[in-house]
């Protein structure tokens, strides 16, 4: 009897935690949510005494958690509460009062917060952050410069920052004369698609990957049905009201699918946007 | 000199007997796999990932030898009074101390290159895995002397162990204040900056503010000896802060190796 008494134990222990697991996981999940921002709201200085003689690990750890709470949000089809993406931008302070020389952590910013979340200023303080630390790093400038012009319409304030990009080491050649092809371009969507194929070139991780790529096909189509809409408007002399007069004037045989899920439509000065905004649509 | 060697000698067979090399390849093993598969998940600083899983690894295996080997091998002696069988042969307390602390240096030195050398090959197997590009930035000069620093570190907090064990016969206590000695010396420097910064916040009473200096030119900057990060983003170390470094761990590491030989000369043996 004694020995089948551990046995009998040991099965019901497995089969109670397989039982536990998924319940145990929400718990995780739940909890999740509360926790983080939490750790970043911690001065740096005991931040930096709490993670002793590691921060590198420490900040990589807070990182990943930032990118799973973020990711997880995004995967669900929904886009984050403005609280949520809150937490994210303190979990993001955190991490680089950790490692303030750390890039993954301002470039995730800079890719999802003015994009995702409208939140523009925070990828900017986090850029100048950067830009304090890495001071042989052209990016943050080139991000900098970059968010004046397409986010904010300011040539002014994008060409000396992108000045200072084209000065570092390592800045590519491109950059020297953007500040000055600005005026040629006429409109963001070519600078966004110069930025994006940018980022992609020197980007890992899959995930982030697939992401810019769509992003990156979405402001293709948008140039391409921008560049429609000035044929037209050579050959008519006057805007169209709706892109589906590009489909009866024989210059589009289709609307494309925009890729987020929402509907492609042209403003009164021309200019085409999308209404998914480029933030995934619920099905 | 002779007996110095042999204590040495006998302290790392002993240590090595304890089938550490086994738990250390484990380790080894687990910051390979971990850090090249865990570096996948970030977008460009894999490099940086890496490194800091590699060093991170090398400190813990550094870590092991005064927090569990030294507490072990020293308290141990003198809690199980196994001591007086080497005490016995015409053997000076002094080469007994000496001895034990080389011992134990060479064994964390053959842990942590053990586990440095895995963080080597876990960079040489990222760099297959995820292209050339990814680690330009590496700087194998100062990954080697961050693992020095480190090696260094571990070096001075076993001189504080086997001052500790000196001053105590409870190897729990010891463990306590080794425990101690190396959060005391990974933070004060962070609590001096963060006492003196202006606007911290948090009104401090003159006493502590007393102790927190006393602290500091008694117990050892630690956290100075980290150049971890530093080494993770393939910045230069200055030739002129490890020789800094270097120097102040071996002064202070004869400081306390000569306070114990002086305690342990004038105890009482149970």
């Amino acid at each position: 009897m004694s020995r089948i008494f551990p046995f009998f134990f040991l099965l019901i222990g497995l089969s109670l935690s397989i039982i536990l697991c998924s319940n145990v996981h929400s718990i995780r999940l739940r909890h999740n949510n509360e926790s983080m921002g939490n750790i970043g709201h911690l001065p740096a200085t005991v931040l930096r005494a709490a993670a002793l003689e590691f921060h590198g690990i420490a900040s990589d750890f807070m990182f990943l958690k930032t990118i799973t709470y973020v990711g997880l949000r995004l995967q669900e089809h929904s886009s984050p509460t403005k609280e949520e993406w809150h937490k994210a931008a303190t979990m993001l302070r955190g991490v680089t009062d950790l490692d303030p020389m750390f890039w993954d952590p301002y470039l995730f910013a800079e890719v999802i917060f003015p994009w995702q979340a409208n939140m523009q200023p925070e990828a900017d303080k986090l850029l100048q952050k950067a830009a304090r630390y890495r001071t042989n790093d052209f990016q943050p400038f080139y991000f900098l410069g970059f968010n004046a012009f397409y986010f904010e319409h300011n040539a002014a304030k994008a060409a000396p920052y992108l000045r200072r990009a084209a000065a570092l080491p390592g800045a590519p050649a491109f950059l020297k004369g953007l500040a000055a092809r600005f005026s040629l371009y006429g409109n963001q969507t070519k600078l966004g698609i110069v930025f994006l194929a940018d980022l992609l070139k020197n980007t890992s991780n899959p995930k982030t990957n697939a992401y810019l790529k769509k992003r990156l096909r979405t402001l293709e189509l948008i140039n391409l049905l921008e560049n429609k809409v000035k044929e037209f408007q050579k050959a008519t002399s006057r805007l169209p009201l709706s892109l589906d007069e590009l489909i009866k004037k024989d210059l589009l045989d289709t609307i494309p699918q925009d890729p987020y899920g929402g509907k492609f439509t042209i403003t009164a000065n021309g200019r085409v946007y999308t209404t998914s905004n480029m933030i995934e649509q619920k099905k | 000199m002779k007996n110095i060697f042999a204590v040495a000698h006998l302290t790392l067979k002993e240590g090595l007997g304890q089938k550490i090399l086994y738990s250390v390849l484990i380790l080894a093993l687990m910051v390979i796999f971990f850090a090249v598969l865990l570096s996948g998940f970030f977008m460009r600083d894999i490099a940086k990932i890496i490194i800091d899983f590699s060093l991170a690894a090398v400190s813990l295996g550094g870590l092991l030898v005064p927090f569990l080997i030294t507490v072990n091998l020293v308290a141990g002696d003198l809690e199980n009074r196994t001591i007086f069988s080497l005490l016995a042969a015409p053997l000076p307390r002094s080469a007994y101390i000496t001895g034990k602390f080389i011992g134990l240096g060479l064994l964390a030195g053959v842990i942590m290159l053990i586990l440095s050398s895995a963080g080597l090959l876990a960079v040489w197997a990222g760099k297959m895995l995820y292209g050339v590009h990814f680690f330009k930035m590496f700087s194998p000069a100062s990954y080697i002397t961050a693992v020095f620093m480190n090696y260094m570190a571990v070096l001075l907090l076993n001189s504080l162990v086997i001052l500790w064990c000196c001053l105590t016969n409870s190897s729990f206590l010891v463990t306590l204040l080794t425990i101690a000695s190396y959060l005391i010396g990974q933070t004060i420097d962070d609590i001096v900056m963060f006492i003196s910064a202006p606007n911290s916040g948090v009104p401090l009473s003159h006493s502590i503010k007393i102790t927190i200096s006393i602290a500091k030119y008694i117990f050892p900057n630690l956290a100075a000896f980290d150049f971890k990060q530093m080494a993770a983003h393939g910045l230069h170390i200055p030739w002129s802060d490890t020789i800094t470094m270097t120097a102040y761990a071996m002064v202070y590491s004869i400081t306390a190796l000569s306070l114990a030989i002086i305690i342990f000369q004038r105890r009482d043996l149970p």
